[in-house]
């Protein structure tokens, strides 16, 4: 991918952990936009239309399961890159996640050079 | 040595991390440290109780980390550099190991009067090295400092000390501060008669000499008492979670408390803040200007900076004598690389002109540091234009005695700086706003009530002698949450801005004064049967005292009273909470309920009187007309 900036958006109900993906996220060339819960990450989804999403699960209102669910139902998203990114670690969480659409799913706590890696290799190879 | 972040990069990846995962997070920082034992689990904590554990059943000695692990790598490089307040008067270099000698000596001189671990150790001094030394010397034998700032009052002294039921007071003989001489032995004897039942002996540091009563079989010369003690020490194993000291510190209501903190997690969190926010390197000398009486002391004088190897300033004096270019003076000559000091100070050498800083080479400076209160953007653009050359960073640090270390701000040069605004929150902070119903507030751009929402390894365990008012101040009005008592925005940018108290507490000059406390203390004066207290803008101090006292009977010379209920308050807590202006009042504007309405008083002390809001509902309306018109002849 040339020239265009690529797409990325943030999903976490916890702002200060926003704040430093989303630095994270900038230096490595992305556009970013961040949601704090799941329906504002709906709204952000169509509006922005990204390339990649790092959803959170655990978030109060609608979860993360639900926004990817609800986000593979919409033909125009099926292109989208879906890391579920939660401390929610069992086999059965991450059974659920990748049923619900999720490409990727790496459990909190992360290791930072490791989600750089996963995002850098989706946005380069999808 | 604790991680040293170095990039704007690293700092957001090791946020992230330790927000992630702080156990695995604090243990690699902990895991720099000299343990006798280790740790067999990180944290364990509940926030209800409360209780909180760091580096739980390890074990070491705070002292063996700031000194005798340096010995062998940096014995010869300066430790402490003491500045007298007499310019003319030699400074004094103790380096690691002269330091560790005199905190051995120091340690045996403790263990030969009785004091063993677990005993209280009052410390009443002004800012002389043997303040330092006294204070590590209790650390190596596991005995608990309580060190109280030497401006308090008699009064003051001895319920600190009742409170805490010290057995030893080490105290000066006189504290030279510009160009007073304060008998500080003598506040001690004074106290000491006010019921303090459980000290046992007095130790007197000669500081200035001149003449003193010393009481038979209860105070003794230090100089005497030290006199052929050992150059060595074992150090006393102490669990993380044994005390290191108190440190009282006034709330909204009642008596000061004395907020706790523990060895471990707080030696971790002390250095590892330490070295990132002034990014301190090898052979820097740092100075922070603060009294060890208060926690920037504790913290940022003796054990953050000794911690981490550093070459730390102490300074006995005032930022005004002999001159306005006094700070500046000794940044030139010690060749300080960061300086760290309250807005108060920047604001009062403000005042006094551009032309001090001018007249010297502060070419040294690094790194600029303000602590106490948040610093104005008047003083912030003087401080980075004057002593900044325009190119300094400033970290206008937010924490408290209670936090134990800083909590948010600017790293050095490395995170964004904006005027009023303390920044980013450190690694292992998480801040949060809250709404005075208890429903977090996520977004960017709000305001709320700043509250830390997990726990760090510095945070206070309890209040001395009574953890259920720890749990209530701190703990009790938001479920699961540390809450600080200020007001806060996070800007688009996540940075946070500290708005100020949203409770009755003052900032004089960065120091906490409750209002209750202060009002306690006016009433103490026999015609007064009720006083109110609230804080106004004050152009050096930040906010000052304003007090309106109902009294007795009238009052013949006012100038004379108004004196005499400064003196009590001198007398009660100490000149540092004197009321600037007092205003005599009939009434009190008060609720149905009886409540003062502070709101009114402090529109009125700012000479805010436009709008005063609706005064129809309280018990005595027109007693607002009457203040409102008395106040413009205070």
């Amino acid at each position: 991918m040339t020239g265009m900036k690529r797409k990325i958006l943030l999903v976490d109900d916890e702002p200060n952990i926003l704040v430093a993906l989303e630095f994270l996220m900038v230096a490595r060339g992305f556009e970013v936009e961040k949601a704090l819960n799941g329906e504002e990450a709906l709204a952000k989804a169509v509006a922005f239309q990204p390339e990649i999403v790092v959803l959170d699960v655990m978030m109060p209102g609608m979860d993360g399961f639900e926004v990817a669910k609800l986000l593979r139902h919409n033909p125009s998203f099926a292109d989208l890159k879906i890391v579920f990114l939660t401390a929610k670690g069992t086999e059965s969480d991450k059974v659920t996640g990748y049923t619900q659409g999720g490409d990727i799913y790496l459990t909190k706590p992360f290791d930072n050079d490791q989600l750089l890696v996963v995002i850098s290799e989706l946005a380069e190879y999808g | 040595m604790t991680q040293q972040i170095k990039t704007l990069e690293e700092y957001h990846k090791t946020y992230a991390e330790s927000v992630e995962n702080p156990e695995k997070f604090w243990a690699k920082q902990a895991e720099t440290f000299t343990w006798r034992k280790p740790w067999t689990k990180v944290l364990e904590h509940e926030f209800k109780s409360p209780k909180v554990k760091w580096f739980i059943k390890g074990k070491l000695n705070i002292t063996e980390n700031c000194l005798d692990r340096h010995l062998e790598t940096r014995g010869d490089q300066a430790a402490i550099i003491w500045e007298p307040n007499d310019p003319s008067h030699a400074y004094k270099t103790y380096t690691y190991r002269e330091l560790y000698e005199e905190v051995c000596r120091c340690a045996n001189m403790l263990k030969a009067n009785g004091i063993k671990k677990g005993d209280r150790v009052c410390f009443y001094m002004p800012m002389v090295p043997e303040l330092a030394i006294g204070v590590l010397a209790c650390a190596r034998i596991g005995a608990i400092h309580s060190v109280v700032f030497a401006g308090f009052s008699a009064t003051a002294l001895a319920d600190r000390i009742k409170d805490a039921s010290c057995k030893m007071v080490i105290c000066s003989d006189f504290n030279a501060r510009g160009n007073k001489l304060i008998p500080v032995k003598e506040v001690v004897d004074e106290a000491l008669k006010m019921d303090c039942k459980s000290i046992e002996t007095v130790i007197v540091h000669k500081n200035t000499g001149g003449k003193l009563k010393m009481k038979r079989n209860r105070d003794k010369w230090w100089h005497k008492e030290i006199e052929g003690k050992r150059k060595s020490c074992r150090a006393t194993q102490m669990d993380s979670e044994d005390m290191l000291f108190i440190l009282y510190t006034s709330g909204s209501t009642g008596k000061p408390k004395g907020v706790v903190h523990t060895c471990g997690g707080y030696m971790v969190y002390t250095s590892f803040s330490f070295r990132n926010v002034f990014q301190y390197q090898d052979g820097d000398v740092y100075w922070c200007t603060a009294d060890i009486g208060w926690i920037t002391g504790h913290s940022y004088i003796i054990y953050g900076p000794l911690l981490s190897g550093a070459t730390t300033m102490m300074f006995e004096g005032v930022p005004t004598f002999p001159d306005a270019g006094r700070f500046w003076h000794i940044c030139e000559k010690h060749r300080v690389n960061q300086f760290y000091t309250a807005p108060t100070a920047i604001r009062a050498l403000m005042a006094k002109g551009d032309h001090w800083p001018k007249q010297y080479d502060l070419n040294s400076l690094k790194v600029l540091g303000s602590v106490g209160e948040p610093i104005n953007e008047e003083a912030w653009n003087w401080y980075k234009e004057h002593i900044g050359k325009k190119k300094l960073p400033i970290v206008d640090t937010w924490w408290q005695t209670e936090t134990g270390g800083i909590m948010i701000s600017g790293l050095g040069d490395i995170s964004p700086q904006k005027s009023t605004f303390a920044g980013l929150p450190l690694p292992g902070i998480q801040p949060c706003l809250m709404t005075a119903e208890g429903k977090e507030i996520k977004g960017n751009n709000k305001e709320g009530l700043l509250c830390i929402k997990f726990p760090w390894p510095s945070m206070l365990r309890t209040t001395y002698g009574d953890h259920e008012r720890c749990r209530q101040v701190y703990f009790s009005a938001f479920e699961n949450m540390y809450f600080t008592g200020d007001g806060a925005r996070r800007d688009r940018r996540g940075m946070y801005r500290i708005i100020g108290r949203v409770d009755d507490v003052i900032n004089v000059s960065g120091h906490r004064m409750g209002t209750a406390e202060v009002e306690n203390a006016i009433n103490e004066h026999s015609n007064v049967v009720e006083s109110a207290v609230v804080g106004y803008p004050h152009d050096i101090k930040g906010q000052g005292i304003y007090g309106y006292v109902i009294t007795n009977h009238e009052v013949a010379d006012r100038s004379a009273f108004v004196k005499e209920i400064r003196d009590v308050v001198t007398r009660e807590i100490g000149p540092i909470a004197k009321p600037d202006k007092i205003q005599i009042v009939s009434g009190l504007p008060k609720t149905r309920s009886g409540k003062i309405m502070r709101r009114i008083l402090r529109k009125v002390a700012s000479g805010d009187t436009k709008n005063l809001g609706d005064v129809s509902t309280l018990l005595n309306p027109d007693i607002v007309k009457e203040i409102k018109e008395g106040a413009k002849s205070v």
